[in-house]
């Protein structure tokens, strides 16, 4: 058999054919960058934030012509409706020595939630049954201000393992504090912790903890000490804070809250028209780079064709028959894409390395962005390159013909 | 050893037809040098490129050591040019990419029955039998355009054909160059081979045994 490979390779030692692997190449990381692109706002915008819970929570105004109770049980009986709480005890913000350090000031956000309500928790375990006071964590933890964790990296991380399972105690403030730099409206709780649950990637959870209703209706109730008044205010109009299964029932659940005349409004829109606009400007520029780079890889292969023309001419010259030339060329055009492919791999495990280090040692801001392995974006490519290999081989099918 | 019969030839020239072989016929033997002359334009490129199957003639015959090649589909030509026939062109016609080795070994890799390191060897073997040592691992571009022509005529010996075509070999050469070339194709003509080289060249002729001239479309002999 003839030796088809030494006879590629010969061509390849064109100076030209680094520059057109260097330019294919970079070519190829546009399709897969914007591939990327397309991926995550796919991913990042429509379906992570699916998964903050505050994106399916809705606050609802008491119905004036029912009693408390009345509205409580109404609304309990709405169905895909996992929790119920009061605003007044809705959520807060209390510390622990135990976080603070010379990084985090200690400080984290608690929310009522219940075992239904709560997000996937993946160390621990959820709410026991009995009474007691209870919590579960993000495992990416920042006992931190929700202002300032978005200045953290990912190094930064406060470990939540070692305290799995075991009480923290945490102190907080009566409201009469600021007024009154009193003792008797400084308070402490013992809160175990028993769960750790996956973060939502894109919002700043890391400082959110949840807890059973119990633990903060007793914080809430200390914090109201030498305010009565206010607290009975509160606790005869109340406004209601409720937990949907998952975003997706939302909307059933406002249509009854509708039906049944409530008020409500979503704690965190979710603006779904405005990502899918964004969504559908990033499919737009996907498909053009699909356009353009097919385009621009085609011209590349009829550069490096008309460059090594006489080649193949000579090679017909000299006794090669078109058959065994057409296999030359063939074989040219497969080496040429195996190594442009080399060259992309070269490019993307860089800039993956770079972005890891990225997003490890650098702001949060930027720890958010998730390195996705795009298959699509891959595929693509791959396909642009057998479409490109076979037009160019129908292309030059009389490759090397001398007029005969 | 390479009979032409009756050949005809003619290129389409806008919406003219203009014809530059008619009736051409010729037997070329081996143990010769021929040397075929004419004006410009008279159609002695033509003529050099149907003897080495490289433009398909219009009409007439081809016959190489007695066996009929018009008949031959484009495989078997390119055997044919592969085995039988080796080619020298003004401008070298050498890969650039190639060293001047490898450019010698590549009308063996035809051959599958003959290794890489016997072609390399042979390709050696033919670098010095046309006076080129301590050039083999030069590219073209390294070497002068006599060692270039030097190198084409090594090619050009690979598989041992029977004829070598010359298309003004020297046209592209210094003096000393062209004495150089035209020593080694006189030596090869005595080797059993036809050797028919197309020149301007007034020196070429002292060098042949048979002129030829093309004129008014007809091959003649002159008288040297």
């Amino acid at each position: 058999m003839i030796n088809y490979l030494k006879l590629t390779f010969f061509q390849l030692r064109k100076k030209s054919n680094i520059i057109n692997a260097i330019l294919v190449s970079l070519a190829i990381l546009v399709v897969i960058g914007s591939n990327y692109y397309k991926k995550f706002y796919n991913n990042f915008k429509l379906n992570d934030s699916k998964n903050y819970l505050a994106t399916y929570m809705l606050q609802v105004d008491k119905r004036e012509d029912l009693t408390n109770e009345e509205n409580y049980n109404t609304l309990k009986n709405i169905e895909n409706v996992t929790n119920i709480s009061y605003m007044y005890e809705f959520s807060d913000v209390i510390h622990s020595d135990l976080f603070k350090t010379d990084k985090f000031s200690g400080d984290i956000q608690i929310y009522n939630s219940s075992n239904e309500s709560l997000p996937e928790i993946v160390k621990g375990t959820n709410f026991p049954d009995n009474d007691g006071y209870y919590m579960v964590c993000p495992i990416n933890f920042y006992p931190e201000s929700l202002n300032n964790i978005k200045y953290y990296s990912k190094k930064d991380n406060f470990n939540l393992d070692s305290y799995l399972g075991k009480e923290i105690v945490f102190d907080y403030n009566g409201y009469m504090f600021s007024r009154n730099l009193d003792d008797k409206y400084k308070f402490e709780i013992p809160i175990k912790l028993v769960g750790l649950y996956k973060n939502a990637n894109n919002y700043y959870d890391e400082s959110e903890c949840y807890v059973n209703k119990k633990t903060i209706h007793d914080i809430t109730k200390n914090e109201y000490t030498d305010l009565e008044e206010d607290y009975v205010y509160q606790i005869n109009h109340p406004v209601y804070a409720l937990n949907v299964s998952s975003y997706e029932e939302v909307e059933k659940v406002e249509m009854s809250l509708e039906k049944s005349g409530y008020n409500y409004n979503r704690m965190f829109y979710f603006d779904e028209n405005e990502t899918q606009q964004i969504n559908n400007t990033a499919d737009l520029v996907y498909n053009i780079a699909i356009v353009i780079i097919f385009i621009f890889i085609f011209l590349v292969f009829q550069k490096d064709y008309y460059e090594d023309k006489e080649y193949y001419r000579q090679l017909n010259v000299l006794g090669f028959n078109l058959k065994e030339i057409k296999i030359i060329y063939f074989i040219s055009l497969l080496i040429k894409v195996f190594v442009y492919f080399l060259f992309v791999l070269v490019i993307t495990i860089i800039s993956m390395l770079v972005i890891k280090i990225l997003t490890i040692n650098y702001p949060f801001i930027l720890s958010k962005l998730r390195v996705l392995y795009s298959f699509d974006g891959i595929a693509s490519v791959i396909l642009i390159f057998i479409f490109n290999v076979l037009l160019s081989f129908m292309i030059h099918r009389h490759i090397g013909k001398l007029n005969v | 050893m390479i009979t032409i019969k009756n050949i005809k030839k003619s290129y389409k020239k806008g919406n003219h037809r203009v014809e530059v072989l008619d009736n051409v016929t010729y037997s070329f033997k081996s143990n010769s040098l021929y040397c075929i002359i004419g004006k410009s334009g008279a159609g002695k490129s033509t003529l050099i490129e149907i003897l080495g199957l490289l433009i398909k003639e219009e009409c007439g015959s081809i016959n190489i050591k007695g066996r009929e090649i018009n008949s031959l589909n484009e495989f078997e030509k390119a055997k044919v040019r592969n085995k039988e026939i080796g080619f020298i062109f003004q401008d070298f016609y050498l890969n650039p990419l190639m060293k001047a080795y490898e450019n010698v070994m590549l009308p063996m890799y035809l051959d599958k029955n003959i290794t890489n390191k016997k072609r390399k060897e042979k390709a050696y073997e033919l670098l010095k039998l046309v006076g080129l040592v301590d050039r083999e691992t030069h590219f073209p571009k390294e070497l002068s355009g006599g060692e270039q022509q030097r190198v084409a005529i090594a090619r050009s010996l690979a598989n041992n054909p029977n004829i070598i075509l010359a298309d003004e070999p020297t046209g592209s050469l210094d003096s000393e160059s062209t004495v150089a070339v035209l020593n080694i194709l006189k030596c090869l003509s005595k080797e059993n081979k036809c050797v028919i080289i197309v020149s301007h060249d007034d020196r070429v002729q002292k060098y042949a045994d048979v002129v030829l001239k093309l004129e008014d479309k007809k091959l003649k002999e002159k008288d040297k």
